[in-house]
């Protein structure tokens, strides 16, 4: 590729997060607004701007490219997190949300904010995806031959490691690139995906007690160990 | 009743934070830059001052200075809450030594948790 295309892209991406970034505002005035009206059949609106917010928050975040520094980091507390942001969500589109955490287990070697943002945005395109056909959506920690996992599960997801990769190589040129488990794009997935990257792991398809599910796996941190 | 100097460039959204404060109970002026602020804090000073970063000609950061450098002004307590993350603009010390009361990173924040946050820092300095 030819310098000045490498140049134009570049500025393209940037105007394109320059874009994203701006759409801030409108969703904010939307969401205000839903709020200051103290009306019940608005708090769906509010719901939606703010499931939009985040994921400009968390494709702004994904495209920084950076290495995280990593730090301790209790998956069970922030899965506990996760489940409270997911859960007005979960409302709307009538699915329960399950926490699952076995076992008691040492803090792993994440960032935390990155590492909540990232199941946040799988877990709104999960709800999104299943559009209430099931009744519940699993946020897991359990052992892996990795380390410790964190991931989110549906009772019924028809996704394959194979379909998954395949759509992150589609994103961009297909509007659709996970038909079978998604009706809508799931640029979440692909967001998320970027954002894991960033804590140098990677997010897979997993199966958990008889459910599928995006997971991603961490070290175990060995800091307290050397007191 | 507590006087607060709203400083928000954006008009729609002014109008939204000026709702949710009188409905609170606060009584709110609004400007739209960093200098217009210092005029509106020279006529009445405030009791708790709600910036946005991102203004026209001077940003929030650079107001900040300014009124900071009033001895009249160094105790009026400072909500930052803007559109831009905290940990994108300067570094922890210095908001400290700007003295900033709270930062609310408004795609994160809903108007209530504003509302609050201003209930909160006004109840201290009265206290």
């Amino acid at each position: 590729m030819s310098s000045s295309t490498q140049r134009g892209n570049a500025q393209t991406e940037r105007l394109f997060t320059a874009l994203v970034d701006q759409l801030k505002t409108p969703l904010l005035q939307i969401s205000y607004d839903s709020e200051l009206a103290h009306d019940g059949a608005l708090t769906d609106i509010k719901t939606t701007a703010t499931q939009a917010l985040h994921l400009i928050e968390t494709y702004i975040l994904s495209t920084q490219q950076q290495e995280l520094p990593l730090e301790p980091v209790t998956l069970s507390s922030v899965l506990y997190d996760v489940a409270q942001s997911l859960q007005p969500l979960a409302k709307q589109y009538g699915s329960d949300l399950d926490l699952r955490i076995e076992g008691r287990y040492g803090p792993v070697m994440a960032h935390r904010p990155t590492l909540a943002a990232g199941l946040v945005t799988i877990g709104q395109s999960l709800i999104e995806a299943d559009n209430g056909a099931h009744s519940s959506l699993t946020l897991a920690v359990y052992k892996h031959k990795s380390g410790l996992s964190a991931g989110v599960f549906g009772e019924v997801l028809d996704l394959t490691p194979q379909l998954f990769r395949r759509a992150m190589r589609l994103y961009g040129d297909s509007r659709q690139p996970m038909p079978s488990a998604s009706a809508f794009s799931g640029a979440g997935f692909y967001v998320a995906q970027n954002l894991f990257e960033q804590m140098n792991t990677t997010l897979r398809v997993a199966h958990h007690r008889k459910l599928t599910g995006l997971a991603a796996s961490f070290l175990p941190s060995t800091q307290l160990q050397l007191v | 009743m507590s006087k607060v100097l709203l400083i928000e460039p954006n008009r729609l959204l002014a109008r939204q934070y000026w709702a949710a404060l009188e409905k609170a109970g606060h009584e709110v002026v609004i400007c739209t830059t960093g200098h217009e602020a210092v005029f509106a804090a020279d006529e009445q000073t405030p009791d708790v001052i709600v910036l946005e970063l991102h203004l026209k000609r001077h940003n929030g950061v650079e107001f900040l200075y300014e009124f900071r450098s009033y001895p009249e002004w160094q105790s009026v307590p400072v909500i930052v809450h803007s559109l831009v993350p905290q940990e994108t603009v300067v570094n922890a010390a210095t908001w400290h030594l700007l003295d900033v009361a709270k930062y609310i990173y408004k795609p994160q924040a809903s108007l209530a948790k504003l509302v609050d946050a201003v209930g909160d820092v006004v109840s201290v300095t009265a206290a």
